[in-house]
This record gives structure tokens, C-alpha cells and sequence, in this order.
């Protein structure tokens, strides 16, 4: 009976640390459909003022941009969604708080906060405070 | 299932994009009975192939709304196959064909050699095929798409007895004292409109389909132009919602499910037609 209970307590244990892990936030992209992920993620670029503050759970391809020639130290980490047709693609870029990146390319889980940064006077968003899941 | 598009119509874009869907599929299927009883179904196609030329310009000229370049150019082209190709030496399908093509090649070719994006193949598959087109408008096309619908609809309201006369005998509507040319002036006006605005929901290659699927449906179940004209906008409307919610639903193309409903619906209508009976 002991042993029941342990193994109860262990697995609820491991539960609640996935859930911990996939906590609830305002926009969860990895539960939409392809064709509403690009267009979410398109408007949040076109019209970002709309989504500031909100949280942000996002799959999508990891991949980097160097935004300065002169500078080849200044990059930008991104997560890209493509539409239905895979003809169109959009990026949005993140800034993990513990500055751990991927190594390689790949699919990643990123999870952060919406906010608008000025880049060459546009206004840009971008999800901050994030960590990769 | 109902808990995701739920989630899905919080969303102002989704709303928009059903909005806006709705309202061209029923300009469109107003004109498409008239269209397909004028024999000219091709038209859509090739107008659809102007728009596409003219939104090129727009796009490498870095037009906020590229609406504003699209409809005139679009308008024009519409007069002069209608009007203005009864009249010169090449004719018919030929005209439509020609400024069909070259609008095409033209618009691809200056969106290559003066490209403005860095995702060129997107930004035309998008156009051609109105992926997801309908879902990334601004509030400024909604409001203009809402106008330019309720002009359409009021116009065909305020014209249908015109309309109907000059799409069945030109010549007898002629002789009844009517102003021929100035009915299919507008005609060639408002089709100009709808495809412009089509082309927000099912991209360029796909408008044809659009405007006729829903007038030959209805005309494999109804006979009289009336019927045909109201059941085709309540099947096109109806096509249209289904089609957006089962793309934004399933993840498909927005603009190419909409044409596989109409396409099913018109097998319903042709089945019906065959082993029912139309009315």
C-alpha cells in the first residue's frame, strides 16, 4: 500500500511539473491550425500594438539574422511559421532570459511575452522574457 | 471541435476575414448568373490576371492600399473587353486571352526585377492563390470591402430589371428603347469591383470558379432568373463561411477550400438535378 501511495505521489509529482512546464498563457499557437498560426503571427507583426503584454507560446523553425554588417556580433534569434500552403512565411524574434540558444536549426517551443521594440524608427515585436520548452 | 473555433472567433482578423468573405460571395454570385448567361465565365479569369498585373505596380510603387491602383486599372481593362472588343479586329476569347497572359507575365516579371520583399514566391502565392489573404487584411480594405459591397448590391438592386434584359436579348432590349451600352457599361464596372475584391479571398487563379460554381449550381435546380439569382447567393454566401471556418479549422488554404465547397455543392446540385428534379 506504501508503495502505492509513492508511486501515486512520484507520478503527480511529474504531472505537475509538465504542467508547471506548459503553464497557461493568452495566445497558444501550438494549439492552432497552421492556417490561423500564420495569420495571428502576421497581424501580431503588422499591428503589434494590439498584442503587447500578452503571453505567447509559439512552434516554429529556429533560425538567426544578423542585423548589422559591421557588427557580426548583433543577431537575432527567431521563430518562423509558415501558412497552409508553405509558400509564406513569418518570423517573430525572442529573447530567452537565460541566453541559452539552440545550436543548430531546428523546431523549437518558445513561450515569452509579447512587446514592441523600435527598429530604424518602425516599431517591431518581439517576445521577451522567454525560455524554450 | 466548437471549443477551437470558439477560441478562433476572439480573434478581430477571423471576424474580419468572415465579414468580408460573406460580402464577396454574394456580389459575386449577384454578377456570376449574368455572367455565365453572357457567355462570359472566361472573363473573371482573365480580369483576375489585370488585377493581378495592376497589384504588382501597386506593390513594387510601395502603395499603402494597393486597392486604390488595383480597381481603376482593373475597371478599364473590364470596359475595354467588354465594350471595346466588339468593336476592334481581334476579338472575343483572343482579348481575353492576350490581356490575360501578358497582364500575368508582366506583373510576375516587374515583381522580380523591382522586388520589395524578400519573400517574392510567398507574396505571389498568396495573390495567385489567396492562401491566407482574407485573414491578414487591414481595417482600411475591411471598411473599403464593406463600401464597395454595399454599393455592388445596391446598384444591382437599384439596375436588376436592366440587368435582366440586357443579359437575355441585347438586340430586344436595344429596340425596347434601352441604353445598351451605358447597362453593360456598369456591368463591366462591377465585375471589375468584384474581382478586385475576390482576389482578397481566393487569390487570382481561382476567382472563375467563384463567380460561376454558384450560378450553375442553382441553375441545374431553379429556371427562372429570380431563383437562380437568390439561390446562388445563398448558396455562394453559404459556400464561402463554410469554406473559411474549414480552412481556419483544418489548416488548409483559405481561398482553394472555399472553390473545393462551391465544387461539392455544385455535385450536389448536378445530383439532384439528375435523380430529384428541379423545380
Amino acid at each position: 500500500m506504501k508503495k502505492f501511495f509513492a508511486a501515486i505521489f512520484i507520478f503527480t509529482l511529474i504531472m505537475s511539473q509538465n504542467l508547471a512546464k506548459c503553464a497557461a498563457v493568452d495566445i497558444d499557437l501550438t494549439k492552432m491550425s497552421s492556417t490561423m498560426v500564420y495569420s495571428t503571427v502576421f497581424n501580431m507583426v503588422n499591428s503589434p500594438t494590439k498584442f503587447i503584454g500578452k503571453t505567447m507560446r509559439m512552434r516554429g523553425e529556429y533560425t538567426t539574422y544578423h542585423i548589422s554588417v559591421d557588427d557580426p556580433t548583433q543577431i537575432i534569434h527567431a521563430c518562423i511559421v509558415r501558412d497552409a500552403a508553405g509558400c509564406c512565411s513569418q518570423g517573430l524574434e525572442f529573447i530567452l532570459t537565460d541566453k541559452k540558444y539552440p545550436t543548430g536549426a531546428d523546431e523549437i517551443t518558445v513561450v515569452g511575452t509579447i512587446a514592441v521594440q523600435k527598429i530604424f524608427g518602425k516599431a517591431v515585436c518581439y517576445l521577451k522574457d522567454s525560455r524554450l520548452e | 471541435m466548437l471549443e477551437t473555433l470558439e477560441l478562433y472567433l476572439e480573434y478581430p482578423f477571423v471576424i474580419n476575414a468572415l465579414i468580408v468573405g460573406v460580402l464577396i460571395a454574394l456580389c459575386s454570385s449577384l454578377l456570376g448568373v449574368t455572367l455565365v448567361l453572357k457567355r462570359f465565365s472566361f472573363i473573371g479569369d482573365g480580369l483576375a490576371h489585370v488585377a493581378f498585373g495592376a497589384l504588382s505596380v501597386a506593390t513594387v510603387l510601395n502603395f499603402a492600399n494597393k486597392m486604390l491602383l488595383t480597381l481603376p486599372i482593373t475597371i478599364i481593362c473590364a470596359i475595354l473587353i467588354l465594350r471595346g472588343g466588339q468593336k476592334v479586329k481581334i476579338k472575343g476569347d483572343a482579348v481575353i486571352a492576350m490581356i490575360s497572359v501578358g497582364s500575368l507575365a508582366f506583373g510576375y516579371l516587374i515583381m522580380n526585377i523591382f522586388a520589395s520583399s524578400t519573400n517574392l514566391s510567398g507574396d505571389v502565392c498568396s495573390v495567385l492563390f489567396g492562401s491566407t489573404s482574407i485573414l491578414t487584411l487591414t481595417e482600411q480594405e475591411v471598411f473599403l470591402s464593406i463600401i464597395l459591397s454595399i454599393l455592388m448590391v445596391a446598384a444591382f438592386i437599384l439596375f436588376y430589371h436592366k440587368i435582366f434584359a440586357v443579359t437575355f436579348d441585347e438586340d430586344f432590349a436595344r429596340a425596347a428603347g434601352l441604353n445598351v451600352d451605358f447597362y453593360n457599361l456598369i456591368i463591366s464596372v462591377v465585375i471589375a469591383i468584384i474581382i478586385v475584391l475576390s482576389m482578397n479571398l481566393v487569390g487570382s487563379l481561382l476567382i472563375s470558379a467563384f463567380i460561376i460554381f454558384p450560378a450553375l449550381s442553382a441553375m441545374k435546380l431553379f429556371k427562372n432568373f429570380l431563383s437562380v439569382t437568390i439561390f446562388s447567393v445563398i448558396l455562394s454566401v453559404t459556400c464561402a463561411f463554410i469554406g473559411i471556418i474549414a480552412s481556419i479549422l483544418a489548416g488548409t488554404p483559405v481561398g482553394s477550400t472555399i472553390v473545393a465547397v462551391d465544387a461539392l455543392s455544385f455535385g450536389i446540385c448536378l445530383a439532384i438535378n439528375e435523380f430529384g428534379g428541379a423545380s
